[in-house]
């Protein structure tokens, strides 16, 4: 009996790869596309479905942020989101836009840029520890913590 | 390849959603990481959640991100079996239903947000 080939398109892929960086990233695509799909709408139903998006305020971010698990689900959402829309968007400059080199190469220089930059803000912002109300700081003196400005405490 | 057909489609609403939800977040990474910057700055970014054009909005990105999600799947069944390929056109119609669907929870769960006055349930389990 003969075994079929299941990756048959992995086949294709390696075929049609010009280099083996492209290849890798073939294979990335749908490795964390598959590890994404769980962790995003695990994540949309948590913080936006369950709960109020509108409601997280400051001290709510900072005691969840106080929690090693939830950084490390957040801190592999931040890279997996970035490095998979940063490739994908590399796709549709290719696909889409000029072909002139040099335009092409301002194109990609500035989304490059851009998505670099926030993937080291937003895990800064994971790595910093941020005060927690209560807990590393107090409320301003004699106010009401819920009639405070969205609870904003004197951190 | 398969010119107008469902696959097209299936493309190019794959490249679009891609495209609206790096830039949803780059927008979410940057408002939610200004904590760093002090619990003054975050709230001052976050007044805009409670816009309702902003709060419509994120319906919108829910679905995109959810049709991305499904049809995504159905791209790495297709890439590694068979049965993707033969019935890839089934596979896309379920993951716009199953887009749909999520969609539609987390429309379920804005409403009380969007008209409080006319839906009193706060969350999705009633209550």
């Amino acid at each position: 009996m003969i075994m079929a080939i299941k990756a048959r398109s992995f086949k294709d892929a390696k075929a049609q790869a010009k280099s083996n960086p492209e290849l890798v990233w073939w294979v990335f695509m749908r490795l964390s596309g598959t590890a994404l799909v769980l962790l995003t709408l695990f994540h949309l139903f948590k913080n936006h479905i369950a709960v109020d998006e509108a409601s997280w305020d400051y001290e709510q971010i900072a005691s969840s942020y106080a929690g090693w698990w939830n950084k490390l689900y957040l801190f592999a959402l931040l890279t997996l989101g970035l490095l998979h829309g940063g490739n994908g968007i590399r796709y549709v400059i290719d696909d889409f836009t000029t072909k002139k080199p040099a335009t092409r190469f301002w194109i990609k220089s500035t989304v490059y840029t851009i998505i670099g930059s926030v993937l080291i803000f937003g895990m800064l912002a994971l790595i910093v520890d941020l005060p927690v109300p209560g807990v590393d700081c107090v409320y301003p003196k004699g106010a009401d913590p819920a009639a405070t400005n969205r609870g904003v405490p004197d951190c | 390849m398969y010119k107008g057909r469902e696959g097209q489609w299936a493309f190019f609403l794959h490249r679009l959603s891609g495209v609206a939800i790096l830039l949803y977040l780059i927008l979410h990474t940057v408002s939610i990481g200004s904590t760093m910057l002090g619990a003054e700055v975050y709230s001052a970014v976050h007044k805009i959640y409670e816009l309702m054009p902003f709060r419509l909005g994120l319906i919108g990105v829910a679905g995109a991100v959810a049709y991305h999600a499904f049809n995504g799947l159905r791209i790495v069944v297709m890439d590694f079996t068979d049965w993707g390929v033969k019935y890839q056109r089934q596979l896309w119609y379920a993951s716009l239903v199953f887009a749909a669907l999520f969609m539609l929870l987390t429309l379920y769960a804005n409403l009380p947000r969007l008209f409080p006055s006319v839906f009193t349930y706060t969350t999705i389990w009633g209550q």
